[in-house]
């Protein structure tokens, strides 16, 4: 029993990983002026250093500033090997057969035009990307089970060049070290920005040789994201906003600082806890919730389930949701993330969240916009 | 000396269940909590609903969860004359969990789509699914009591049935959604705050019912300790004891864990913390003892969860066992001092 214990909480410590997006804020950009051949403009995470012969890209810690989470050295495959390189793991580029663990990184490997490079992927069944799904079943890749415990056979069987992971803080992967698989950590959820997250594809886009279609890509979000930021300058009135809601006792609330906090301070709203210092997201009790956003003008909530939550059968879950002014304005959004690919999109072109955020916050600003993502809650 | 003893715990159930009212993650000042409670409209109608929507029946739910789970536990170490039995040790509240898990993670048909909001008619099919859950491990622990004579060996196999429901339980989590999985772990945790006002009557209904039963139980519950034979001698149905006590723990363990989650370690250490404030065996005091510490306890815990503030909550199930497992590491080591362990 109280191993079972052990594991919820365990589990519940991952769930809040994967909810959190991160804790540092300054930026790293790459301090020595003759190395700014490659500028980092957002993320703060990956800084990458061009030699003659080779480049080596840094990846932060994210979870402890003071380290590094690893050093790769990037040599072209047709290229000799310099005689000289320094400490890291070689990688030769491009690659060229890969397992990807994540469905986010499998939507990434698709824009960059590197489909026929993934082999394998890890938890198929919660992927939702159209070319892997077809992949799947025509056996051109196969599933090597879990993210954080890969069928260690499958995957040596397969024997990838590199494996894109998404490392949850230190935990996970071991078995994969062991197999001397260079891993690719993508720790773009830990970015604090919308704009830093979305970089990371820059950072993917090193180890397939893909620079100039990523930074093409990469600048085509900023532009769009700037504009639709652009709106809301001249706002007046910001709308106070509550999102999410509670599972279980705990309601966890995205910070501040936190990636969500960034996106609606750029939407012109005024988050109800625009003022939190945390970087990440923390469970609050109900009550706490209610006490500072019980008055908030709109209230956004994601779900993923068969059927549409309304008015009614919120109220039905949990009845002091109904003393939220929110429900009683029939201000409430909604995102079912089963039926939108909201996870797949957001991180790469947080644009489209930012422009559904203008939307729902100052319509008149976007008139001719349709809902991508959210809906008006229905009364049912 | 007893009736001091009950003094003692009504006074301070009594305390504790003010403290839940008036303390909390928002901070509502003495006064207007008190002007509420007296049917004033308080400063903030924010704070009305905060004492009168959640405070409240978070506090009731706790307090009748605790007084559940502690009877449950003790009756269970009286049927199967073992101090270390208890509806988590037992594999009961596994079971619940396990049809719980069962109808939260399956019901809403189609693969990866998954109802976890739950309607009033989906509380109920929860609440049957737990029944359904506690009800069949129970059944089997007893079957197999009527096979095995030793008590160690029948808390074991409690162990084992426990350990299949939770590798159910994992594999349905394997086939579930994120979001699935994730509002399962959260119920998981435990959390008092999951029964609404509305529900509240529904609630405490199914626990009365369960509570009186229990307490209809206090005569033939003191004859099973002279064991089943001289029980039966005392011309006690025996069988028939054994089913009523079969229904009511599996409604207390079930109603408490549909709602709240698995809660650990209350059903197993208050009535030994009863046991020692008394120093009896005898339910015609024991019972309403472990009851009102069962409340007692359970409050207590509520209290801490909410005690960091606005920095957030603790998950109830990483402070009961805290509390609870000294209570039997101390009846342990002290068990040939203790009168009532033999």
């Amino acid at each position: 029993m109280i191993k079972l214990h052990i594991r919820f909480i365990l589990n519940l410590f991952i769930c809040v990983l994967l909810l959190a997006s991160c804790r540092q804020k300054e930026s790293a950009v790459s301090s020595k002026p003759e190395e700014k051949s490659f500028p980092v403009g957002y993320a703060t995470g990956f800084s990458v250093h061009r030699a003659a012969g080779y480049m080596v890209v840094e990846v932060r810690d994210p979870w402890d500033t003071t380290k590094m989470l690893q050093r790769y050295v990037l040599v072209p495959a047709e290229k000799e090997l310099p005689s000289e390189l320094p400490q890291g793991v070689l990688v030769r580029t491009p690659l060229k057969r890969v397992v990807a663990a994540t469905s986010v990184h499998c939507g990434w490997l698709d824009m960059l035009g590197v489909r026929e490079e993934l082999v394998g992927v890890c938890e198929s069944r919660y992927i939702d990307v159209p070319f892997v799904k077809q992949g799947l079943e025509v056996g051109q890749m196969i599933d090597i089970g879990e993210a954080a415990a890969p069928d260690v056979e499958r995957l040596i069987e397969l024997a990838p060049d590199g494996m894109i992971t998404s490392p949850l803080s230190n935990a996970p992967y071991g078995r994969v070290e062991k197999t001397g698989i260079p891993q690719v950590k993508c720790v773009d959820y830990m970015e604090p920005t919308p704009l830093g997250r979305a970089e990371w594809i820059r950072f993917l886009a090193l180890f397939f040789d893909r620079e100039a279609l990523a930074d093409s890509l990469f600048a085509e979000t900023v532009k769009a994201y700037e504009e639709v930021k652009a709106l809301v300058r001249e706002v007046k009135e910001c709308p106070t906003v509550v999102m999410e809601m509670k599972y279980g006792g705990m309601w966890y609330v995205s910070g501040g600082q936190s990636y969500m906090g960034c996106l609606l301070r750029d939407a012109g709203a005024a988050y109800c806890w625009a003022d939190d210092a945390h970087a990440g997201s923390f469970p609050l009790s109900f009550e706490a919730v209610f006490e500072k956003g019980g008055e908030a003008d709109f209230w956004l909530i994601k779900y993923n389930r068969a059927e549409e939550l309304g008015y009614d059968g919120l109220r039905k879950e949990y009845a002091p949701y109904a003393n939220f002014e929110a429900w009683k304005k029939r201000h409430i959004f909604t995102c079912n993330t089963g039926v939108v690919s909201y996870y797949e999109e957001v991180p790469i072109r947080p644009d489209y969240l930012l422009k559904d955020f203008v939307k729902i916050f100052h319509p008149h600003l976007l008139p001719d916009y349709r809902l991508r993502y959210y809906r008006k809650m229905k009364e049912e | 000396m007893k009736y001091r003893i009950w003094g003692g715990i009504v006074l301070l159930l009594v305390l504790l269940f003010a403290a839940n009212l008036f303390l909390g993650s928002a901070r509502i000042p003495f006064r207007a909590v008190l002007g509420i409670l007296v049917g004033e409209e308080g400063e903030k109608t924010a704070w009305t609903y905060i004492v009168w929507q959640t405070r409240f029946p978070q506090a009731v739910t706790a307090l009748f969860s605790g007084a559940s789970l502690a009877v449950a536990g003790l009756m269970l170490q009286t049927v199967f004359a073992n101090p270390l039995a208890g509806p988590s040790i037992l594999g009961i509240d596994s079971g619940a969990s396990l049809g719980v898990a069962l109808v939260m993670l399956l019901c809403g048909g189609t693969v990866g789509a998954v109802t976890v909001g739950l309607t009033f008619s989906g509380y109920v099919a929860v609440v049957v699914g737990a029944f359904a859950g506690a009800a069949l491990i129970l059944g089997l622990i007893i079957f197999f009591s009527t096979l095995i004579r030793s008590n160690v060996m029948l808390l074991i196999i409690g162990m084992m049935m426990g350990y299949i429901a939770s590798s159910a339980i994992s594999l349905l989590n394997f086939f579930a959604t994120a979001e699935g999985v994730f509002s399962y772990t959260m119920w998981g945790m435990g959390d008092f705050s999951g029964v609404s006002a509305g529900q509240l009557p529904f609630f405490c209904g199914i626990l009365s019912v369960g509570l009186l039963l229990a307490l209809l139980l206090m005569k033939p519950l003191n004859a099973l300790l002279l064991g089943e034979r001289y029980a039966g001698n005392l011309g006690i149905n025996v069988r028939r004891v054994r089913v009523v006590l079969l229904i009511s723990t599996g409604l207390l363990t079930a109603v408490t864990t549909a709602f709240c989650g698995p809660i650990a370690f209350i059903g197993l250490a208050v009535p030994h913390i009863a046991r020692l404030l008394l120093g009896t065996s005898n339910h015609n005091f024991l019972l309403p003892v472990t009851m009102l510490c069962g409340a007692v306890i359970a409050l207590l815990c509520n209290l801490i969860s909410v005690l960091p503030g606005s920095a957030g909550v603790i998950p109830l199930n990483a402070i009961t066992p805290v509390l609870g497992a000294p209570v039997i590491i101390y009846v342990i080591v002290n068990q040939r001092k203790i009168q009532y362990f033999h």
